[in-house]
Parts: structure tokens; C-alpha cells; sequence
């Protein structure tokens, strides 16, 4: 046979890969609103740049009827392609084969490619949407799972990985998300859940649909297992797009600058924070008003919206901001607000990005739920990654900064590098009205008119207190700053820190409060 | 397998109608809260399917108008590419806050702050102190057999009933020695979690 015919043999040979599951497999696919595997791929990373691996492997399972059953590429594509030019290893499972079941073989792809991204030091994207096991292959299967998850830690921390939900992600399988830095979802599509609501209703009887149990919506707002929402797929690939441009291939280099541009937004940074502590503002505004272009992508929005986190650039380089969102519940700390925080922190800490926090916060929030909720453990991972991080890290407190979470917003007792205040800060360990009724307790009972004596106490509490000019005299902050002068200062700080070195003990690893 | 531990040995009755007052303020309460909460909440529906209304009646030709209507304090004109990267609930909930901000009053310490509730906050389960008195459910299952008969005494540690759970026959123990008051169960009945299965008095 010339090399010719060979050729054409190869060709014909891959086109019935790319099949995947048949048309009618892949019309039952397009009708459930979902994309296909290949096109969701070559949707995502940049035209031409997709490269497949493993296109023939094939499963060995010889019971249950599977033995002359042939699946396509094994019911996932592999391969490395490039996002905006930076490179990426990626797969995708794909449905119309067998629903996507993972067996042996198929996790064997993944783990595979996921090895690839570790040994190349580049993001690594996992794209879900199948059934769960194949159970014809029983341990197989599991064993498969438990190899990615196992892979999953191994380059936690050393490269990015990006889990994207796009159909069924159920049973142990979300474990590899879970795992994961971030996880997209999209309306309608995404179901992700331990046990589904079938088992759910045979064993306990409790009824409930799938998008109510594992949608997507309810993983970007109450459970907090997505980083990400968006309502199309295109939409979710723009997102992915994004944040691979904004985070550095591995967790030796720092991402990518671009050219430095102004902020767009030009309503004047003083005037974005009411005078009066109890009022509430957009916290993303002050972020608007400081970033490159006025951008901000912001991760877990809809999730613990109390606090704000997400990246920006400053000078063309990426930032991480934390910033407490008085929008919401008065910008407390809560359980939810500090996971979500902590994990962010130590994803920047992990890959080089410099992290900027805002504060303006009124404390703990508080309640029984919260406290049996384990408020104080979930709150300490908050402590734990702002001390543990080494990446340049400025604080500005905005406004309020009292008690246990002054301490928190990565103060400069926890290490921060920068600490600087406007002058409406208020940093103090209560809010006025609290500590003037606890120290000026007996003065309030014996005066004539209670409520008078009250207010004059408060007022004097206030204004001795209620500044930043305490702190500063103790040199806790470094500089009491105009709004105004804020962009400027942070550039400079950063640009001061960018040869910053901070070592800490060796160790095995730290043992958060998980 | 004892579920409610014996706490109630040596406190004597008076206390235990105490605490019973007190759980039943302490629900009373939060029922009275949660309708406030209900009622409150249609009500903002209500007016806000009203100002839905009105304002498609206005027609207004272009999506960037509400930020020029809205006060300096919740101000939020986001710059037109992050427009595009937000997604579109998260577009109507903060269209929805610029028009009719409805900040409440939130106390945190002596001081109450303006702001927002989240879904979740709203939603959070108010804490209801345990009554001894009443046995409830740990865990969803179904009923398989119950062993004592309303207004019988029973023996601390003898079993109460049984709650098939997770292929797992938990065996319900009788906490203190106390008379059945009323079993709200039947056998091969279905319950969730935390139902009141038996409620006891004293003997």
C-alpha cells in the first residue's frame, strides 16, 4: 500500500472517531441545548490551534455485552491547544458516547493529559458532561476517579486547573471539580450532585428536581461549588477565556502584563462612600475607580455576596482584589464570606498575584446559625491564608475596620506589606455605640437623662476613637491617604514589591482549618 | 441507639415548663417574623411587578438610561465591557437595587446598618431550643415499628420505635422515664428529618 492509501485509511479512520456517538446520538445532544464535545473545544481555544491525543484507545471491558462494543476516542477528547495564544492541555467527555461514562480507559485519557499539563507547567481545562461511572466496568471505573482526584491534588497549586460543567457532573465525579481552582457552570445545563434526586426520593423520600438540587444557580448562589455563572455556553467559554488571561501558566511565573491603560470610570473616588457608616455603596465602584480600563472580573458574585473578590489589572498587571461589599448584610464576615475569601487568597499567594484588600466591614456577623454553623473555624481560614501569603499584599481600609475584623482584612499583624487608610476610617475594636455603652456603662446608668448621656458618650467615643489616627500613631498603618492618591499609591507599592522576598518555616505543609 | 441524651434527671418540672415557655416564645416569635418576612416580600413583589409595569408602559428606547436616573449613593454604571462579561441575572438584580434600593435596618453590635439581605441570609433556619418532651427525627426514614402505645409509661432506655434509615434500623430509645403523650407516626410511614415522631409528658 502506498503512503497515499495510507493516508486515506488514516483519514477515513479519524473521521468515524469524530463522529463520537452517531448522529442520531449527537441530534439527541443538540435538542438537550448542549454543544458537542469537539465543537465546545474548538469553540474554546483559538482557531487551529487544537491538537487531539489518544483519538484510538480503546476499553478492554469484556463482560456485560461491552466486549464488541466500540467507543469512539473512549467517550473523551484529549489534546493541548492555545486560549489568546497561551497554551492549555484540555479534554472534554462527550455524551453521545455512552453518556460520557468514564471507565477505566477514558479516566486513563485524562489522567493522561493532566500528567501532560504538570510536566509542561500550563493550565490544565476539563470540560464534564457524563453520566457517572460505567458501571459495566465496575472497580475500573472507580479506580479511574480516584487517579484524577489524585492527579487534581498533585497540581493544585502548580498549574491552574478550570473544571467546566456542562451537562450531568454527578456521584463522585464532582469530586475532580471540587478539587479544582475554578469551576464554571451554565443555566440549564450544568447538574452537578452527590447522590441525584432519583436516589434521593427512593431512600428518603424527599422530592426535589435536578436543577433545584444541583443546577447551576443554585452552585453559583447558595452552595458556593461555582466560581462562575453564565447563561450560554459561549458565554461560559468568554469567561474561561478571560480568566486564562489573567493568570500566569504555573506557579513559577507571573501572568502575563499587558499594556497599561487608565480607568475608564471617572466618577471621583471620594465620592463614592456615603460620610455616614451606616449608609451603603457598591464597593466595586472603589475597584472601578482603580483598576486598568475600570475592569474587574469578579469570581463567585453570586455566592456570599457580603464579600467581593476578583481580578483586575494595575499597570497591565494582574491583581486579586478582596473587598467587603456593605451592599450586602453591612459587608460582614460570615462562614461563607471567609471560605470564599481564604480560597481566593491562597489561589493568588499560590501564583504570584499581588493581592489588594479593601475594608470597610462592621464585624462577625451575628446569629446561632452562624455560631453552630462554625463561624470561628471557617473564619480562622480567613486568618490562616492572609498570614500564610508571601505575594505582595496592600490593605486600605476605607471606612469601618472594627474588632475581630480589622484583625482579619489581612492587617499588618497578619503580615500585610502595606497598610493604608483613608480618612474615613474607622478603626476601633466595636462600633461607637457598642464601646461607649460597655465603658462608659456606669456613667450611662447614674446620669438623669440615659439616652442624653448615651448619645455624648458616643459622640465622644467617635471622635476620639473613630479615625485612623490612632493606628497611625502606633504605626499599624503606614499612611493616612486621600482617596484620590489611591491608585497611585497602590502602583507604587506594587511596583516597590516586585522584588519581594518572604520566607517562611519549612514545613511538610501548614494545617489549615479546613 | 439512644438519640436524646438524659438531660433531664435532675431538673426538676418547674424548670422544664420554663424552658417549654420558652420554646414556644422563642417559636412564636420566629413564626411572627417569617409571616412579617412573607408579607413583606409580596408586598415588594407586588410593587415591583407594579413599577415592571409602569415602566413598560413608558417604553424606554435604550438600555443604558437607568444609570442617569439613580441617586450618588447606589450609583453602579459599570464600564460597557464588564457589562458584557456579567451575566444577566446578576444584570437584573443590581437593575432591580438601583431602582427601588429597599435597605434594611441591620444590627450588628449597637448599631444598625443600611443594606441589602442575601437569598441565603433570608432563607437561614431560625434556632428553636430542643424540647426533652418532644422526640424527633435525626434522620429522613421510614417508620418500621413502634413498641409503646399512647399514654402508657415507659422506662428510660426501653425502645420507643424503629427509624429505617440508609438500609440501617435505628432503634429510637426512650430518653427519661416519661408517659407517651401522642405518637404522630405510623408504621411504614415516610418522614423527614426532624419530625416530631412521639411527644412525651410527664409521669
Amino acid at each position: 500500500m502506498s503512503l497515499k492509501k495510507n493516508i486515506i485509511a488514516l483519514r477515513q479512520k479519524k473521521a468515524i472517531v469524530e463522529k463520537g456517538g452517531g448522529d442520531k446520538a449527537l441530534e439527541k445532544q443538540i435538542a438537550m441545548g448542549k454543544m458537542p464535545a469537539r465543537v465546545r473545544i474548538l469553540a474554546l481555544l483559538d482557531e487551529g490551534s487544537f491538537h487531539e491525543y489518544d483519538m484510538f484507545v480503546e476499553h478492554e471491558e469484556q463482560n456485560f455485552g461491552m466486549a464488541n462494543k466500540e467507543l469512539p476516542a473512549e467517550g473523551v477528547i484529549t489534546g493541548t491547544g492555545t486560549i489568546n495564544g497561551a497554551p492549555v492541555c484540555i479534554y472534554a467527555q462527550d455524551f453521545t458516547v455512552m453518556g460520557g461514562s468514564l471507565g477505566l480507559k477514558h479516566a486513563r485519557k485524562i489522567t493522561k493529559i493532566m500528567d501532560h499539563a504538570l510536566k509542561m507547567k500550563i493550565p490544565c481545562i476539563g470540560i464534564n458532561d457524563s453520566g457517572g461511572a460505567r458501571i459495566q466496568e465496575g472497580i475500573g471505573a472507580l479506580a479511574g476517579y480516584g487517579e484524577i482526584f489524585f492527579r487534581n491534588t498533585m497540581a493544585s497549586g502548580v498549574i491552574p486547573q478550570l473544571s467546566v460543567i456542562l451537562g450531568p457532573c454527578a456521584g463522585g465525579a464532582v469530586y475532580s471539580p471540587a478539587l479544582t481552582d475554578f469551576v464554571f457552570v451554565v443555566e440549564n445545563i450544568s447538574k452537578m450532585f452527590i447522590t441525584g434526586p432519583n436516589v434521593i426520593e427512593t431512600v428518603l423520600g424527599e422530592k426535589i428536581s435536578q436543577e433545584d438540587l444541583g443546577g447551576a444557580r443554585v452552585h453559583a448562589e447558595i452552595t458556593g461549588n461555582a466560581h462562575f455563572y453564565a447563561t450560554s455556553e459561549m458565554e461560559c467559554f468568554k469567561q474561561i477565556k478571560t480568566l486564562i488571561s489573567l493568570i500566569p501558566h504555573n506557579n513559577e511565573v507571573k501572568a502575563k502584563s499587558v499594556a497599561p491603560k487608565e480607568p475608564k470610570f471617572r466618577k471621583k473616588i471620594e465620592n463614592i462612600i456615603p460620610s455616614d457608616p451606616k449608609q451603603p455603596y457598591d464597593v466595586r465602584d472603589v475597584i472601578y475607580a482603580l483598576t486598568d480600563e475600570s475592569k474587574f472580573f469578579e469570581v463567585q458574585e453570586l455566592w456570599a455576596a457580603n464579600i467581593v473578590i476578583g481580578f483586575g489589572r494595575m499597570k497591565g498587571e494582574t491583581v486579586g482584589f478582596v473587598a467587603n461589599q456593605p451592599l450586602y448584610l453591612a459587608g460582614v464576615l460570615d462562614c461563607d464570606a471567609s471560605d470564599k475569601a481564604a480560597r481566593f487568597i491562597r489561589f493568588c499567594d499560590a501564583f504570584n498575584i499581588p493581592i489588594i484588600t479593601l475594608e470597610d466591614m462592621p464585624g462577625y456577623l451575628p446569629g446561632v446559625d452562624q455560631e453552630h454553623a462554625g463561624v470561628i473555624r471557617h473564619g480562622a481560614k480567613m486568618l490562616y491564608a492572609y498570614s500564610e501569603a508571601t505575594v505582595p499584599t496592600i490593605t486600605i481600609i476605607l471606612r469601618k475596620a472594627y474588632g475581630g475584623g480589622y484583625i482579619a482584612m489581612n492587617s499588618r499583624h497578619l503580615g500585610a506589606d502595606f497598610v493604608y487608610a483613608w480618612p474615613s476610617a474607622e478603626i476601633a475594636v466595636m462600633g461607637p455605640e457598642g464601646a461607649a455603652n460597655i465603658i462608659f456603662r456606669k456613667e450611662i446608668m447614674e446620669a438623669e437623662d440615659e439616652d442624653a448621656m448615651r448619645q455624648q458618650k458616643v459622640k465622644e467615643y467617635v471622635e476620639k476613637f473613630a479615625n485612623p489616627f490612632v493606628a497611625a500613631s502606633k504605626g499599624y498603618i503606614d499612611a493616612v491617604i486621600e482617596p484620590a492618591e489611591t491608585r497611585d499609591l497602590l502602583l507604587h507599592s506594587m511596583e516597590v514589591s516586585r522584588l519581594k522576598e518572604e520566607h517562611r518555616p519549612m514545613k511538610k505543609h501548614g494545617i489549615p482549618p479546613f | 441507639m439512644a438519640k436524646k441524651e438524659n438531660k433531664t434527671d435532675s431538673t426538676g418540672k418547674a424548670q422544664l415548663d420554663e424552658q417549654k415557655a420558652n420554646r414556644k416564645q422563642t417559636i412564636e416569635r420566629a413564626k411572627k417574623i417569617q409571616a412579617a418576612r412573607k408579607a413583606e416580600e409580596a408586598k415588594k413583589a407586588a410593587e415591583k411587578k407594579l413599577a415592571l409595569k409602569q415602566k413598560k408602559e413608558e417604553v424606554k428606547p435604550t438600555v443604558a438610561a437607568p444609570s442617569e436616573n439613580v441617586t450618588d449613593t447606589d450609583v453602579r454604571p459599570m464600564p460597557e465591557n464588564e457589562k458584557k462579561t456579567i451575566n444577566k441575572q446578576v444584570k437584573s438584580m443590581s437593575a432591580e437595587d438601583k431602582k427601588e434600593p429597599e435597605y434594611v435596618d441591620f444590627a450588628i453590635t449597637a448599631r444598625k446598618y443600611k443594606t441589602l439581605l442575601t437569598n441565603k441570609y433570608k432563607n437561614r433556619k431560625f434556632w428553636i431550643n430542643p424540647s426533652p418532651y418532644e422526640i424527633q427525627s435525626y434522620i429522613p426514614g421510614t417508620i418500621i415499628d413502634i413498641c409503646v402505645k399512647e399514654g402508657k409509661t415507659v422506662q428510660e432506655g426501653d425502645p420507643l420505635l424503629v427509624l429505617e434509615s440508609m438500609k440501617m434500623q435505628n432503634r429510637i430509645d426512650m430518653p427519661f422515664t416519661a408517659k407517651i403523650k401522642k405518637i404522630n407516626v405510623k408504621v411504614g410511614e415516610r418522614i423527614p428529618k426532624d419530625f416530631l415522631m412521639v411527644e412525651l409528658e410527664q409521669a
